[in-house]
């Protein structure tokens, strides 16, 4: 007999599956069999985005668009949380609801996703783009990604605690930087905030500006990679330490307390004065204070001249789902060039969104302090990439570990650099 | 067969299946899955999943420095939390059962703790250690103010315990209440005009009368602190150097940040076998202890 | 409990829990204060009282979130799943306690072992799975997926609960000539009503603050939940504080309310003596 309840049990197992399974392949087939090749035929365009604070212009410039196009309607989706959103995007692709336009963060993320991202090689917006702007998608010489806009980030000072302090000239190098914490700290202000305890602040942006100082960082990623050149071996490597050093000592009291949050609270409030962030970070420090008067400075490494670049890089591109119907592409690419291509789209991006266009010819409007010495640097050509898109996955959480180790006193540089290697050559 | 079996299989059917057969197709179907998944190489986004055999378990057991870091947290958090947790619930269930003015208000205070989401949780925490302890410590010079909360393995341990404990124990004060306050008060005002002692009451009565109350409590406090992610991935992130890591948030980060689904799947059968076991050998004690009680 | 006599040790119980209640209050204040003053102030000083009590928070939340339908959603989403998984539940704690035979032992061990997974790792094959059976993206399919993810626990603690009500009710009933049917819907059910109200109470919470299941299933603007609704302020680099603790309060408030409603029902309840252990 229980054999019986048993059989029965699988039979309803059975029956309820197919029951929903039947129901369910009727509302997949509904949405998917659009017919296709009919003039201004209703296309439904799915736009996934990152950033929350820009959710509401976005839907604007949708909105926009749509006027443009009216057999095109938009869903705009703005996940955040945190880094949850890269978990998101799986769930979603996984359950076969991919949208048709999604960010990409860097190189690493790219091979993630290639499966599903389209070539974007023919589209109009290619010849107005920045040319570095374009290599970070750029693979094996096809156009893979559209980059929307620059971002750079360095230590963000407060102007009027440099002048009280004494300090005329901006420091570009660590010896230079070290003079002016110890005027600040004489001053009665505390030098830095460091922000330790968030992981990207030294996983992705500190670490970065070894590689990025590189002669070659292109070619030292590949040779790391390779495994003919090691972290630990490398000057530049070594001299990280110097900043990580001059930070603590001259920073808060506890630097694994202190998170972005913390960073911006002191920096606001006129405590602190240098913070390693970057110009996302002035939306909350003019929040605080209108009147904020702020620049940005290189991230040093050693005395060197060329310590003077801050780091600008891309710090996503869209791309486009290939997986979706034709029609939706086509929209999807549609969209992307109205946003990076029309005077409406640079509009929204320089005036909405607040952004440095990764764009020619287009003038960012409404920049502050920081955005603008980034412009300035980069005029110069003083720049260093960011390089972080092509980690591997995984390895900003092992920098970040390691480093806090370090400043925690948990192991020397030396031991902090082999683990990194190890860590690169196990994860990459 | 005749007529009573038959019954006997339609009544199991009316009222086992609906719940059986919906937990089977949504949660077991979803965990065997998993099981497959992890005999894979796979990223979590690829169309094809890569048949690997047992590498990833053997993977997990060469070594993963990582993974013994954050199952020695674990366990050491599921320890200090559900002892802590149950003793105050325990306590305060036995002060709010006592006539005291305000104890309705109480409870409801201390229950309040409760109806906010764990992450929003672990970020208000957060903001309390890294800025309200600083200010208040200023304030008063007070030691256990003035310690770099989060910022050391020890004080995110146990920043991480205090936040469990100030979630978790009004709920299970409110089981403890309902336990203590459903004991027969004929038998403690007997013991009481017998002349025992307060001692002898709590240990002679009040317990073994609450015994199948404390199996629930530690069972919940267990699953819950075993299982822990939302809480400490807002307070701490693992912080600081991964020394505050729950096996739950490596098996997250291993899958969805790593990028190793394999691996990740991998982990969280194993873990869910050693769970398994230790919450079996838990409620068999106390089950144990029941029947002696 | 032994005597009504405020004595004067009583007197300092009192005193040491209301010490210990103001503790436990203490971290709403922040939630409360910051959600009144604008992000700037926020960000200067996050502890100290508002300059001036400004509702703009609130107004932008409401208006942000489009809060009167995030809670109808989360309203329909939680009493949905509360009322199929309990109902389910109750009947299938019972069966397995008065008729226990192997096939409902092992299902029974199923459930308790379930207890054990934790979500984060049959996330993916859950979302597959969802797929699979039309669930995503819709309310009814959400509240299915809770039935399935709630079972275990409710089982675990009713089966535990039927064992401690006496057999001779039913037995009683069926000798009057009550079918199975009957007995428990009109005799046993009834007689679990602690114990549910505290399921309904554990559950509730679960499924009114949940996070990471919505956010998987529910990809629709207009059927997100009141915690989808707090997460869309946060980003990686960005914590939109004032909008955020404005949202977490507005889903705080019918939480607590409903809570102080069935508090009183448990207590009732219990000093009724209809608990016996």
């Amino acid at each position: 007999m229980n054999k019986r309840l048993l059989t029965t049990f699988v039979l309803l197992l059975v029956a309820a599956g197919l029951l929903f399974a039947g129901g369910q392949q009727e509302s997949g087939a509904q949405q998917k069999e659009a017919p296709a090749e009919v003039e201004a035929e209703e296309v439904e365009l799915h736009f996934f985005q990152f950033k929350p604070y820009l959710d509401e212009e976005y839907k604007k410039f949708a909105d926009d668009f749509e006027q443009q196009n009216p057999n095109v309607t938009v869903t705009t989706e703005t996940i955040g949380g945190g880094t949850q959103w890269q978990t998101i995007l799986k769930s979603k692709f996984a359950a076969g609801e991919g949208p048709d336009i999604f960010p990409v963060e860097g190189p690493s993320q790219y091979e993630l996703w290639s499966d599903y991202i389209a070539d974007l090689s023919g589209e109009p917006w290619v010849d107005n783009a920045v040319p570095f702007a374009l290599e970070v998608l750029n693979i094996d010489g096809k156009q893979m990604g559209m980059p929307v806009n620059l971002e750079g980030y360095g230590y963000i000072y407060n102007k009027e605690i440099f002048k009280e302090a004494g300090v005329t000239k901006t420091p570009s190098t660590v010896s230079e930087l070290e003079a002016a914490a110890k005027k600040i700290k004489d001053a009665g202000y505390t030098p830095f905030a460091t922000g330790y305890s968030t992981w990207w602040v030294i996983g992705l942006h500190l670490y970065n500006v070894a590689f990025a100082q590189q002669d070659d960082p292109q070619a030292f990623i590949d040779k790391l990679n390779a495994g003919e050149v090691k972290m630990a071996d490398n000057t530049l490597f070594q001299d990280l330490q110097n900043i990580v050093d001059l930070t603590v000592e001259y920073g808060e009291k506890n630097p694994l307390t202190t998170d972005h949050n913390k960073q911006v609270q002191m920096f606001a409030n006129g405590t602190a004065a240098m913070i390693q962030q970057g110009v996302w970070k002035e939306v909350p420090i003019f929040e605080a204070n209108p009147n904020a008067n702020v620049g940005l400075l290189p991230i040093p490494l050693n005395d060197n001249a060329k310590m003077d670049r801050v780091a600008v890089g891309v710090p996503f591109n869209f791309v486009v789902n290939k997986t979706s119907p034709e029609p939706v592409q086509k929209a999807a690419k549609d969209f992307l060039n109205y946003l990076v291509n029309s005077k409406t789209g640079q509009k929204y991006m320089t005036e909405n969104f607040g952004f440095i266009p990764a764009y020619k010819e287009v003038d960012p409007q409404g920049l502050k302090g920081v955005g603008k010495d980034i412009l300035e640097y980069a005029g110069q050509d003083k720049t260093i990439p960011w390089v972080f898109g092509q980690f591997p996955d995984g390895f900003a959480n092992e920098v970040s570990n390691n480093i806090q180790a370090y400043v925690a006193d948990r192991q020397d540089w030396d031991k902090t650099l082999s683990r990194l290697d190890a860590a690169w050559q196990k994860l990459k | 067969m005749n007529n009573r079996r038959m019954r006997d299989i339609r009544e199991d059917i009316f009222f086992i299946g609906p719940g059986f057969i919906i937990f089977a197709l949504i949660v077991l179907f979803s965990f065997v899955l998993g099981i497959y998944y992890s005999f894979t190489e796979w990223n979590g986004v690829n169309k094809e999943a890569l048949w690997v055999g047992l590498d990833n378990y053997l993977q997990v057991f060469k070594g993963d420095e990582q993974a013994g870091v954050s199952a020695v947290f674990t366990l050491k958090f599921t320890l200090a939390s559900v002892i802590t947790a149950n003793l105050l619930a325990f306590g305060l269930a036995l002060a709010l059962t006592l006539p005291l003015k305000n104890a309705k208000l109480m409870r409801t205070i201390i229950f309040l703790p409760n109806v906010i989401g764990g992450i929003i949780l672990g970020f208000v925490w957060r903001f309390i250690f890294t800025n309200s302890f600083v200010s208040i410590g200023e304030l008063t010079g007070s030691w256990f103010f003035e310690l770099p909360w989060l910022g050391t393995p020890m004080t995110g341990f146990w920043a991480s315990v205090i936040v469990f404990v100030w979630q978790r124990t009004g709920y299970l004060m409110m089981i403890y209440v309902a336990a203590i306050v459903s004991i027969d008060d004929t038998l403690l005002e007997a013991a009481y005009i017998d002349g025992a002692s307060q001692l002898h009451m709590l240990t002679k009565i009040i317990i073994p009368l609450t015994v199948q109350a404390i199996t629930v409590c530690v069972f919940l406090a267990l699953s819950w602190t075993t299982k822990m992610f939302d809480v400490i991935f807002a307070l701490t992130n693992g912080g600081p150097f991964g020394s505050t890591e729950t096996f739950a948030m490596n098996i997250y980060y291993e899958a969805f940040q790593y990028n190793n689904y394999g691996l990740g799947s991998a982990k969280a059968i194993l873990f869910f076998i050693i769970v398994g076991f230790i919450s079996t050998a838990q409620v068999l004690t106390t089950k144990k202890w029941e029947v002696e009680a | 409990m032994i005597t009504n006599k405020y004595f004067p040790r009583l007197f300092f119980i009192e005193m040491a829990v209301v010490v210990i209640a103001l503790i436990y209050l203490s971290p709403f204040y922040f939630v409360v204060v910051n959600s009144l003053k604008p992000f700037g102030e926020i960000i200067e000083n996050a502890a100290s009282l508002p300059s001036t009590i400004r509702w703009d928070n609130y107004v932008k939340a409401w208006n942000t979130v489009s809060f009167p339908q995030v809670f109808l959603n989360s309203l329909l989403v939680t009493s949905f799943s509360i009322a199929g998984m309990v109902l389910m539940g109750a009947m299938a704690a019972w069966r397995m306690v008065r008729r226990p035979h192997k096939i409902s032992g092992i299902i029974f061990v199923l459930f308790v072992a379930a207890m054990v997974i934790p979500f984060q790792s049959v996330m993916i094959p859950m979302v597959k799975v969802a797929k699979l059976f039309g669930l995503l993206n819709s309310i009814p399919g959400i509240v299915i997926i809770y039935f399935g993810f709630g079972m275990p626990l409710t089982v675990f603690l009713l089966h535990g609960f039927v064992k401690s009500i006496p057999k001779e009710l039913e037995e009683s009933a069926y000798i009057d000539g009550c079918s199975t049917f009957q007995s428990f819907f009109q005799i046993v059910f009834p007689l679990m009503r602690t114990m549910v109200v505290t399921v309904i109470i554990l559950q509730t919470l679960w499924i009114w603050n949940d996070f990471l299941l919505p956010l998987l299933v529910l990809f629709k603007e207009s059927i997100r939940t009141i915690p989808l609704g707090i997460f869309s302020f946060f980003g990686q680099y960005l914590n939109q504080w004032d909008s955020a603790l404005a949202t977490l309060i507005m889903g705080m408030v019918p939480i607590i309310i409903f809570f102080l409603i069935l508090q009183n029902y448990i207590i009732r309840g219990i000093t009724a003596g209809s608990i016996k252990s």
